[in-house]
């Protein structure tokens, strides 16, 4: 979702997880404080959604803290005394020493935050983790993030995608992981939510019957947000503003973009599109025999056009298990327009 | 009374830089991850196999803890799953917070000493009242009478409790004259080499030659323990670190005395509770009733040390029934709970998945079962688990020997799986060397 929208929350059962998890990270397994919260999923799948939701809606005692995009704390592989001392400084509110490194005030504020504050729950949000390398991963991890957990009042939620791990021990020894996949689909009110503002965002504040108009857009997916903007957005623009279902080629166009519409990722060869068609034809999870088969290929893991669709999240594992899944709402649209595909002339 | 000097120390710590393999291996996480590919100690078939899987490190080449911490640093830690007990999954925070004297009970290469490094480790991941103090009980060690294990102890609480606060120093809220006077004296008690160290950190503050990954936690290595994060060399530590060892104490306590001193500066420092941590490693040549002779004087001096220390046995299964017997007349002041390390199928599955997910590169394959590797229909996970009969050492030996022969088979593998042939070898040997 782009950065003027409201901040939608689709997941109820997510955000009550992540309130569920600050105010007890021990949570009900006795493992002992896991205070680093991993908020992970594919792209599109709403993790920086969610985590503006809590910037803006802080829990009760809650002190909610949204850290700038890790580049501003970095210049290539090392962090900037000067400037990262001002960032902290407008992070926690203070005129921060001019002489202490950014590590010591940042384990400084959090020590006399714990010490002299121990109702109140500073929560620090991390966004845009992965789109780091790792070893400028590695430096923002040892010198900002690991002194933001130093004492135990403190909670970090660090939202990446999964097959992007926390490049340092101290995080990954306090992590938890809230896997995005793991929970329910969209709701299709939250969908209606979304088409609402959409439509006011591209018509106007004319756009009038809702629900009528979701029929009318009776291609309209809630699973993937990223997918339901994208095709909205499409659809709109391809019929002169005139709501009707996107044809084949705009879903083909919508699925070679949603993974680089940020920028982050590359973008997908027809090669890998071709591979996304063939397993979206295979049962909802399959294992990497069977997709070798099914893909012609001679080892899944190993094809470097599979491990690009693992890395921009369009594949995903499913935890503890052998066997994958494509991501959330690219399995229907994709099996969708192979069947558009064949009675459109 | 045995002479306890810095070489004891230096010794029963094992530190890194005793194994010349150690010195190839870079200390930053995945850059160590990229060399070890590379240096797999010549061997380039191997090494050329795990190119080829598109691993970025080799799982499976160290199946002995000690041996993998040497070669993995802190990558080590990612190898963890929870060890599987008669009392379920045990996992570090868990065992942390219990009060009880913990009596773990495992075969050799069950998962012991991973379980109390991963303790170490966690106790220095976050600045909390509960420090850990580890405590090596070496089959190298000589036969200790109480007193004696009452100095090696203090030695060893010092050492730990001087690299945990160290770990805490605030440079914006500076300590006191009298911890710094209190923590003076334990950098005495824990001897030569940690004055050394402590000296090298200065020097390594002066002339900013820091590691960039763990600022002056990787000169740890040098007492035998492993950076767990980063720990900012700032002038202020440096002038800090130079009071602690430029001026000697008036005197050094001893016996009792000295656990009262160390418990006292601990409190000054905001430390409530220890957990020593008592490993009896390289034990297994020791027979179970020498061992326990060497325990019993130890466990005397459970009855006067008292909380907050609290004490985790990590002891080989064959004293199970001698420490059961003996612990019935004795009175000892806490909880007691034995634990018996127990896997089963579903936890190695999980040991080799999860090897698998750390050693793969961020965009690496995903790999999740050593079935991925092979060649279909081999079923190689369930024929290894159950050739290893319940023990996760001898499942990473049967997978680092597999993977050895795959290697040496074809050291440019047209084939890159694991084969029938593979498995058929590896079992062959099994055989011969049980005949």
């Amino acid at each position: 979702m782009s950065e003027d929208h409201p901040f939608f929350i689709d997941r109820p059962r997510v955000l009550e997880k992540i309130r569920d998890w600050i105010y007890n990270p021990a949570g009900e397994t006795q493992r002992g404080n896991r205070r680093v919260l991993s908020l992970v999923g594919p792209p599109g799948s709403g993790k920086t959604t969610l985590l503006k939701h809590l910037a803006a809606n802080p829990p009760h005692n809650i002190k909610t803290m949204a850290l700038p995009h890790p580049s501003a704390f970095l210049s290539g592989d090392s962090i900037p005394e000067d400037s990262a001392r001002q960032i902290l400084g407008e992070v926690f509110g203070i005129l921060p020493d001019p002489h202490a490194t950014p590590t010591a005030i940042a384990q400084n504020w959090v020590k006399e935050q714990c010490d002299y504050n121990p109702h109140l729950i500073p929560v620090f949000l991390a966004d845009g983790y992965d789109e780091i390398s790792p070893s400028q991963a590695r430096v923002y991890s040892h010198k900002i993030l690991e002194a933001l957990i130093s004492r135990e009042c403190t909670r970090l939620i660090v939202a990446h995608r999964e097959d992007i791990g926390l490049g340092s021990l101290t995080l990954r020894l306090q992590q938890h992981v809230l896997n995005l996949n793991e929970f329910e689909d969209i709701d299709r009110e939250f969908a209606f939510k979304q088409f609402e503002h959409l439509a006011k965002t591209h018509g106007g504040s004319a756009v009038t019957e809702i629900e009528l108009w979701m029929k009318t857009f009776n291609e309209y997916r809630w699973e993937n947000p990223l997918l339901n903007e994208l095709l909205f957005e499409k659809a709109w623009d391809a019929n002169g503003k005139t709501l009707n279902p996107p044809n084949a080629t705009t879903i083909e166009q919508i699925v070679a973009e949603s993974v680089t519409r940020s920028g982050r990722f590359p973008r997908l060869n027809e090669k890998q599109i071709r591979y996304l068609y063939s397993l979206a034809e295979l049962d909802e999870t399959w294992s990497g025999d069977t997709a070798a088969d099914k893909l012609n290929i001679s080892n899944f893991y190993l094809d470097e056009d599979i491990r690009g669709l693992f890395g921009c999240g369009l594949i995903i594992e499913i935890p503890g298990s052998i066997e994958h899944r494509l991501a959330r709402g690219f399995r229907g649209l994709l099996r969708e327009t192979r069947n558009k595909r064949r009675v459109e002339p | 009374m045995v002479a306890y000097n810095a070489l004891d120390v230096h010794i029963l710590h094992m530190p890194f830089w005793h194994f010349p393999e150690a010195l190839s291996l870079r200390k930053s996480s995945f850059q160590g991850k990229i060399d070890d590919v590379m240096t797999l100690n010549g061997n380039y078939p191997r090494s050329h196999f795990i190119q080829q899987l598109q691993l970025a490190v080799d799982p499976f080449l160290t199946p002995v803890a000690e041996q993998e911490l040497i070669r993995l640093k802190s990558l080590f830690f990612d190898f963890f799953v929870p060890i599987p007990s008669s009392q379920g999954p045990l996992s570090p925070e868990t065992l942390l917070q219990r009060d009880s004297i913990d009596f773990i009970f495992g075969a050799p290469g069950s998962g012991k000493t991973t379980l109390r490094l991963a303790l170490e480790a966690q106790s220095r991941s976050v600045i909390t009242p509960t420090i850990t103090i580890a405590y090596i009980f070496s089959e190298r060690s000589p036969q200790l009478t109480r007193e004696e294990h009452l100095q090696l102890l203090l030695q060893s609480v010092a050492v730990d409790l001087v690299i945990h606060l160290i770990e805490r120093f605030d440079p914006l809220d500076p300590p006191n004259e009298q911890q710094i006077k209190a923590l003076r004296t334990q950098v005495e008690t824990g001897g030569a080499l940690l004055q050394r160290v402590l000296q090298a950190i200065v020097e390594g503050i002066e002339s900013q030659s820091l590691d960039p990954d763990w600022g002056i936690a990787h000169y740890w290595e040098r007492l035998g323990k492993v950076p767990v994060r980063y720990v900012e060399g700032s002038k202020a530590l440096g002038e800090f670190l130079a009071q602690l060892i430029s001026e000697p104490s008036d005197r050094v306590p001893i016996g009792m005395e000295g656990i009262e001193a160390a418990l006292r500066t601990a409190r000054l420092w905001g430390v409530a509770r220890m957990v020593i941590l008592v490993d009896a490693v390289d034990t297994i040549n020791l027979p179970a009733n020498r061992l326990l002779d060497s325990l019993i004087p130890l466990f005397h001096l459970l009855r006067e040390l008292k909380y907050p220390l609290v004490f985790k046995f990590f002891l080989p299964i064959e004293l199970l029934d001698s420490i059961q017997q003996y612990l019935r007349p004795a009175a000892l002041p806490s909880d007691i709970n034995l634990i018996i390390i127990k896997w089963n199928e579903q936890w190695q599955t999980e040991l080799l998945r999860q090897r698998l997910r750390a050693a793969t590169f961020p965009k690496g394959p995903r790999y999740t079962s050593i079935d991925q590797l092979a060649v279909p229909g081999l079923d190689l996970s369930a024929k290894l688990i159950a050739a290893s009969r319940g023990s996760p050492r001898k499942l990473l030996q049967l997978v680092n020997r597999l993977f050895t022969i795959h290697a040496e088979r074809s050291p440019r593998q047209a084939q890159v799986l694991l084969t029938t042939e593979d498995w058929e070898q590896l079992q062959r040997e099994m055989e011969e060397q049980k005949s």
